[in-house]
């Protein structure tokens, strides 16, 4: 008796483990986790709190030169995806929990981002 | 032993699935928010001048607008300090009242305020102890319903009559008609589409006047394209200019060089071109309808 009723609980882990992987699975791939691989700016604007930041881009001076990533990660490839990381790690939590405050404010750690991305473009101006 | 571990382990996994499909709900709840980005509470036509009633609507914009009422200096001025209006330039400066002297400047000349303030502030101007014309209220209020109700649908029209007025008469009639707001929302913005537009009759004219004229204007592309169409129909900003010229034009219906007293129409004087000499041969060409030569 003792060895069926420890021959059930295996199976029992194994139905939810699977459980886990499929939702977790379909969770990713519904919630679009690979497009954050990418730089396409549609990808920012999964979150709907960043259609008008979106919508001001497309009217704004430099919408035929530069999209979000552009500014707003820095330029070296390895600091880019660390910085990709951090911040989708922190908006994923925030847009989940619904606790950060409105308006959106900007970190200092990603203003010092944008200030070095603006003067990489526009180095030849503002060299110091 | 054994046992126990796995039925650890169990309640481990099931409660982790939990937490997913907690998480895949949530990220359900957000896509569903995104179908509405908000909802149009209120409806804003073109008498809505009340810009709190656009603010129930558009609570951001209509919050960076009230900003414009805190008290804000830079170093070249401002309203600086504790006191309810802003210093006397020319208390600060004599030499710039001497130099306004017989000029209403020389009467009043204050630091600036922010926009909300600009329709109080022209109402308690000891400049209004001289003479000053309806026209004023162009640029300092949200005229355009008494200019289309003064016109009889038409602003222009509208416009062109409120130089006769008195200002303190105007103001009146301002007051009168619930429309005693300072520049808001709807001068510059569309009530169905949110899309810039101009509103403001002398910007209209001004402009209509620079593209007529040969004056080159290589900052305006548009004014350049309509030029080489043929000129069939007077140029119309609301129709011709691109997005990136409209939010200067927006601005440059109050921010400008203009006549503006009792002896004609309100006018920007760019018939002839944008420069300082093009004003001047501008003026020197016009005349009142008397026929006697214009002066300011």
């Amino acid at each position: 008796m003792e060895e069926r009723k420890s021959s059930t609980a295996p199976w029992i882990l194994a139905v939810l483990v699977g459980l886990l992987a499929g939702i977790g699975g379909f969770t990713f791939l519904y919630a679009e986790g690979l497009s954050y691989m990418s730089d396409d700016p549609k990808v920012c604007v999964n979150c709907h709190i960043m259609t008008p930041q979106y919508d001001s881009w497309q009217k704004a001076s430099h919408h035929n030169v530069a999209t979000c990533v552009d500014c707003h990660l820095p330029h070296g490839f390895v600091r880019k995806y660390l910085a990709k990381g951090e911040n989708g790690f922190h908006h994923s939590a925030a847009f989940t929990l619904q606790n950060f405050h409105e308006p959106i404010m900007m970190t200092p750690k990603n203003a010092a981002i944008l200030q070095e991305t603006c003067v990489d473009c526009h180095s030849a101006l503002v060299h110091e | 032993m054994k046992k126990t571990v796995l039925l650890g382990i169990i309640v481990v996994v099931a409660l982790a699935t939990a937490g997913v499909t907690a998480l895949l709900v949530n990220i359900f709840e957000r896509k569903s928010e995104a179908r509405n980005p908000y909802v149009r509470l209120t409806e804003v036509t073109e008498d809505t001048t009340d810009p709190a009633k656009w603010g129930v609507n558009w609570p951001k914009q209509y919050g960076s607008y009230l900003l414009t009422a805190q008290i804000t200096s830079t170093r070249f001025g401002g309203h600086g300090g504790s006191e309810a209006l802003p210093e006397q330039k020319i208390a600060r400066d004599p030499w710039l009242k001497r130099m306004f002297l017989g000029y209403a400047f020389s009467i009043d000349y204050r630091d600036r305020r922010g926009h909300a303030y600009m329709l109080a502030d022209q109402e308690i101007t000891k400049r209004l102890t001289k003479p000053q014309t309806g026209s004023c209220l162009h640029c300092h209020a949200a005229v355009m319903p008494l200019y289309r109700e003064l016109g009889n649908g038409d602003a222009a029209k509208g416009l062109a009559a409120t130089y006769k007025y008195s200002y303190q008469d105007l103001s009146k009639k301002l007051h009168d008609s619930g429309h005693a707001h300072p520049v808001t929302c709807a001068d510059c913005h569309d009530p169905k589409t949110m899309q810039l537009r101009v509103t403001r009759p002398g910007f209209t004219q001004g402009i209509q006047a620079l593209a007529a004229s040969d004056a080159p204007v290589p900052h305006l592309p548009s004014v350049q394209r309509w030029r080489e169409g043929g000129k069939k129909t007077p140029y119309d900003p609301n129709a011709e200019a691109s997005r990136t010229e409209m939010r200067s034009f927006v601005c440059g219906q109050c921010h400008v060089e203009y006549y503006c007293s009792s002896q004609m129409p309100l006018t920007f004087p760019w018939g002839k071109g944008l420069r300082a000499g093009d004003i001047e041969k501008f003026w020197d060409a016009t005349k009142f309808a008397d026929g006697s030569r214009f002066l300011d």
